[in-house]
């Protein structure tokens, strides 16, 4: 160590020691226990889980009822069509979504199967509106399939 | 029965780009300030509760850190995580660690050192603050984004719009100037905070909090202990804490936070503060505005207001000095800055001064009941603290 790793901080001139350590952080997600969502993509479908004791529906899906402890849980693909309870357009974007173009993040409220979906909106910001009819569905974007929130005439 | 509970020092440090001071030597100027003005040292302190939320700073173990800075041995040592509402997570574990007759001195601290990293990586460590496959892995969305998306669902739902949120803004930067220990001092104008640039839309530059380094302490005792130490304690009368779903797209509404109203309701009821009309046995509160958005819902949630109200009270001066309820007259978390892990103590400290006539000129409540509240949250109500202080 010497002082030629001491620098100035660009704003209040203070000493820094500029860090000669550096971590890469890229985790690794278990999605065994869902991989049927991501089957689901690939046929176009979005796809819950609801509990064969209580009835209880999940969206995101998972393995387990967290109401009332059951382990049977299966699958099925709740009508897509509902209306979107609320938007944002994300202009500051983090670090790791760089490479995209200002994104609109919404929540598509799905009455018939009281379930919400948290996704973007397919769709220019100006002409989005709170309450518009929209369904959910299968998106193929630069970085793979996913899904995403189109509005409905 | 539990033991009553009360402060009996503070200390904070100048929030802000704190680049002169590591970590540790911020904790040590908080730390040694509390203990300081409580007149103990710190093999005295049978207790150690450090709130640091960390990722953006280098060190893993912070709460050993702060003990050896403070000359603090061989007690029940400990760091908490709450996300945003962290400081107030360690004043609750400590006052349990007093109440349940297991130690009589604990020492509260909350530290965050956010400026170790750049902006654009705070940023992206901020917003992996929510469920973080379906909502960040997937959709990218940043801490502005989720309070964004509460702030659409009101504009719609009551017909507001930026500019009312816009006026927290202005209130809180008009308050922090009187606060020497805030990041920001400079007041600003409605039209300013109108012409901020969008981060998150509606969210705006002058709607959010900044990243701030900094730390506040404080010292809690027994009663027993607390009345040997001082004439002035601030006793904790009231405690009420709930959590939230991990994903937003879980939630019932975007108008309010859920895990708030539960902590506030639990939060009176021990206090005896009256539900419906808070206000009437409150002199002062400090609430959690990360950005303006939240401060108009906890305005509701905490029923300062009527629901949908949240914003007129605000229009009408209510939330100032001399109105219903002031708010935030330290600058909130919007203008004194929100070092994270730190601002729940932070908010105990300013409670404190306030009870005890201690605020600066310019932004004293005034003090009638002798009572003032604590509004804390974390993330987008995944976590709610609200802490109720008696003098
Ligand atoms: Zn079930």
């Amino acid at each position: 160590m010497n002082l030629s790793n001491i620098i100035k901080d660009k704003k209040t001139g203070d000493p820094i020691l500029h860090d000669l350590r550096e971590l890469r952080l890229k985790y690794e997600l278990p999605v065994g226990r869902v991989s049927r969502f991501f089957q689901g993509l690939e046929e176009g479908k979005i796809l819950a889980t609801r509990c064969r004791k209580c009835g209880a529906r999940y969206f995101p899906p998972q393995s387990w009822c967290s109401e009332c402890g059951s382990q049977e849980v299966e699958w099925f693909e709740p009508d897509p069509h509902g209306y979107l309870s609320t938007f944002t357009v994300i202009n500051v974007k983090p670090k790791s979504f760089n490479t995209f173009k200002d994104y609109v993040v919404g929540i598509a409220e799905l009455p018939k199967d009281e379930l919400k979906v948290l996704a973007w909106v397919m769709e220019e910001p100006s002409k989005i509106r709170v309450g518009a009819k929209v369904r959910v569905g299968v998106v193929k974007r630069e970085d793979g399939l996913s899904y995403g929130i189109f509005p409905e005439d | 029965m539990e033991r009553k509970v009360g402060i009996v020092g503070y200390g904070i440090t100048k929030f802000g780009r704190r680049t002169d001071a590591s970590l540790s030597e911020l904790s040590w100027e908080a730390g040694a300030e509390a203990m300081r003005s409580a007149g103990i040292e710190g093999k005295e302190v049978k207790g150690l509760v450090v709130s640091n939320v960390g990722m953006w700073s280098s060190e893993e173990l912070p709460a050993v850190v702060v003990g050896e800075a403070l000359g603090v041995r061989n007690v029940p040592t400990l760091r908490v995580e709450a996300a945003c509402a962290s400081g107030s997570s360690a004043i609750h574990t400590a006052y349990d660690m007093i109440a349940s007759g297991r130690a009589d001195i604990v020492l509260a601290l909350g530290v965050e050192k956010m400026h170790e990293v750049d902006t654009e990586t705070a940023v992206e460590l901020i917003g992996r603050a929510g469920n973080y496959m379906w909502e960040y892995e997937f959709f990218g969305l940043t801490f502005p984004g989720y309070y964004a998306l509460h702030q659409t669902a009101y504009m719609k739902k009551y017909d507001s719009k930026e500019e009312d949120f816009a006026l927290v803004s202005v209130k809180n930067h008009g308050y922090a100037q009187y606060n020497p220990y805030a990041q920001f001092r400079n007041p600003v104008t409605l039209e300013e905070v109108m012409k901020s640039k969008y981060v998150a839309w509606p969210v705006k530059l002058l709607d959010s909090s900044p990243i701030t380094d900094g730390a506040a302490a404080v010292v809690l005792a027994s009663s027993r202990v607390a009345k040997e130490l001082t004439d002035t304690p601030v006793w904790i009368t009231g405690l009420g804490v709930a959590n939230g779903t991990s994903n937003l797209s879980r939630r019932r509404s975007f108008t309010s936070l859920e895990a708030s109203v539960e902590a506030a309701r639990t939060a009176y009821a021990s206090a005896n503060v009256d539900q419906s009309a808070p206000w009437k046995h409150i002199d002062v509160a400090t609430v959690h505005d990360c950005f303006t958005v939240a401060e108009v819902m906890a305005y509701e949630d905490l029923n300062f207001a009527a629901r949908g109200e949240g914003v007129k009270l605000l229009r009408e001066g209510q939330t100032q000095v001399g109105g219903r309820i002031p708010v935030n007259l330290d600058g909130g978390l919007k203008a004194k800055g929100h070092p994270i892990g730190a601002t729940g103590v932070a908010m105990a400290v300013e409670v404190s001064k306030q009870l005890l006539r201690k605020a600066e000129k310019g932004r004293q409540a005034d003090i009638r009941n002798g009572r003032a509240l604590t509004h804390n949250v974390g993330g987008t109500g995944h976590y709610a603290y609200v802490t109720i202080y008696e003098v």
